[in-house]
């Protein structure tokens, strides 16, 4: 039976429906690592309140879990600035900050030296570990994660995906997330929103599949490259030539070098696929 | 256990934390009793008893009108503007909860602010402390007091979001209060018709009319009682309207099962 399952939803707000996913239908299954991606105003942290049942909406939504097993985290998590790390520790697990259950996790979740700080002298990474920390610490079955790595530095964004993928193993993830990178490392699936509809939603390998994207070669928006069959992007400052297969890149790659194009080569990526999605699918069909 | 673990926590951050708090609610009330006392002398007011004796009705009133108008209220509509409140309702915590778990705390800093003057008069003057059947009496008049000031400081903090704003009304309020009740002068010199309009309001008790039950002249203040009594009722049932409204959060994400749905929520 599927954890939750939404059928039809939308959200109007002052006579503009901000989520429109009517003739669409999701389900999200145990075990599911979903990364929820789109450009601001794509209506990601919409459906997280509709799946939270924080929003009116339209439509049906099945959720197969109560809120108790419900570990939710947002890109700001405000606590009272005044108290200190043990204390919000003891309030929110509700047990004293010395009993075992505690201690185990907090040597995990790298805490014991932030126990006295006042948590309004963490750093950004500090606040979402221990954040991290408390969400978990009741073991829920389902995490939602809305944009938890925004406004971190780089090694602290790293840091903090590798910390997710090793506490995250054996849940049910919903991740909000503008880095594509992020998704790479912490999906299976992936549902992308565009202006409020859904894009594509189903597991990583199978719209890579779906979309024939093997590979995507970038050049120069200018470069004297002649007309082709091959399906691409743009971007500001770049075309995005997307290959369907090994043989395609390689004829690809020696036309490039004959006519000494300079380019550049990635395999196949998430930023590819919703890039190309974006630009050439029609909306709304993905059930 | 929870709440009791939070009261404590909120305890030692307002006591310890919040210096401005700490001043006006337990400092200065006992700083304006040395000095009233002090300038004018512990003078003899007639029956045994001396100003000290008087002044601990307006130093308790200079304590607990801040409580409630001004640290209550901001508290709230601190962890209400900030987010605080859903973060709490994320983590399994009842919001609704912890604001009642916020007036505990400012119940025990009313009762703990006025034992500090009382130990102070005490010990420094020459306070008189009343029969056990009397102080009993007064302890009841001055919880009710408290209730009253503390239940009005609920009903800001959820009326008025802003922090900025519920800090003015606040101070406003209570700087006016305090003037209205015979706070910084002595309550009969006021103009009658600010005389009339509060003796509407719980506060002047306590700070003018409670010193007959501390003298031992009066047992029951039947006015205060029932005047306050129909203040709770009905700021009761404000909080109640506006709890449903600020806290619309908390109760749909309690529904969140299957069954249940956002109240408003239409189906396909």
């Amino acid at each position: 039976m599927a954890l939750i399952e939404l059928k039809d939803v939308s959200v109007t707000k002052k006579q503009t429906k901000i989520l429109d996913m009517s003739a669409s239908s999701i389900s999200i299954e145990a075990g599911d690592k979903i990364g929820i991606i789109g450009a601001n105003g794509a209506g990601k942290t919409t459906l997280i309140k509709v799946i939270l049942n924080l929003i009116e909406y339209e439509g049906d939504v099945h959720r197969n879990i109560q809120a108790q097993d419900v570990g939710v985290q947002m890109q700001n998590n405000e606590f009272s600035d005044l108290m200190k790390v043990k204390e919000i520790i003891s309030l929110v697990c509700n047990c004293s900050i010395r009993d075992q259950r505690i201690q185990d996790d907090l040597s995990r979740f790298q805490l014991h030296p932030l126990l006295n700080k006042k948590l309004s002298h963490l750093s950004g990474g500090e606040k979402q570990r221990l954040t991290i920390f408390l969400v978990m610490f009741n073991d829920p079955k389902l995490l939602i994660f809305d944009e938890i790595t925004s406004g971190l530095d780089f090694e602290s964004r790293e840091a903090m995906i590798q910390f997710i993928q090793t506490v995250t193993n054996h849940k049910t993830l919903l991740i909000v997330s503008h880095y594509f990178t992020e998704i790479e490392k912490l999906a299976n699936k992936i549902l992308m929103l565009h202006k409020g509809q859904i894009l594509a939603y189903g597991r990583i390998d199978d719209l890579f599949s779906e979309y024939q994207i093997y590979s995507s070669i970038s050049i120069d928006k200018e470069a004297p490259f002649p007309p082709s069959d091959l399906r691409y992007v743009k971007t500001t400052d770049k075309k995005v030539l997307i290959t369907k297969n090994k043989e395609e890149e390689e004829r690809l790659v020696e036309l490039l070098r004959k006519q000494m194009i300079s380019f550049a080569y990635k395999p196949k990526d998430i930023e590819t696929l919703y890039t190309f999605i974006r630009d050439h699918q029609p909306k709304g069909d993905v059930s | 256990m929870r709440y009791v673990r939070y009261v404590l926590i909120e305890l030692k951050v307002i006591l310890f934390r919040i210096p401005i708090v700490l001043f006006f609610s337990i400092v200065f009330p006992l700083m304006m009793m040395v000095i009233v006392v002090s300038s004018t002398g512990n003078i003899d007011i007639g029956n045994g008893f001396h100003l000290t004796d008087k002044y601990i009705m307006i130093a308790a009133g200079i304590g607990l009108v801040p409580l409630g108008l001004v640290s209550l209220p901001v508290s709230i509509a601190i962890e209400r503007e900030t987010g605080v409140m859903e973060r709490y309702m994320l983590f399994g915590i009842n919001p609704l909860a912890i604001v009642w778990s916020k007036v505990v705390v400012h119940v025990l800093m009313a009762v703990l602010q006025f034992s500090l003057i009382c130990l102070f008069a005490k010990l420094i003057y020459t306070l008189s402390i009343p029969n056990i059947v009397s102080l009993l009496s007064f302890l009841l008049h001055y919880i009710l007091a408290v209730s009253f000031m503390l239940l009005f400081g609920v009903m800001l903090g959820l009326v008025v979001k802003k922090i900025q704003a519920v800090q003015v009304i606040g101070l406003a309020l209570m700087f006016m209060v305090l003037a209205m009740s015979g706070g910084f002068n002595e309550f009969h010199t006021l103009p009658a018709p600010i005389q009339n309009v509060m003796d509407y309001f719980p506060v002047k008790y306590l700070m003018n009319d409670f010193i007959s039950i501390w003298f031992n002249t009066e047992l029951v203040l039947n006015e205060f009682i029932w005047l306050t009594f129909g203040y709770l009722v009905v700021i009761g049932l404000i909080i109640m309207l506006l709890i449903r409204h600020t806290f619309k959060f908390n109760y749909q994400f309690k529904q969140l099962t299957t069954k249940e749905k956002h109240p408003n929520s239409k189906s396909a």
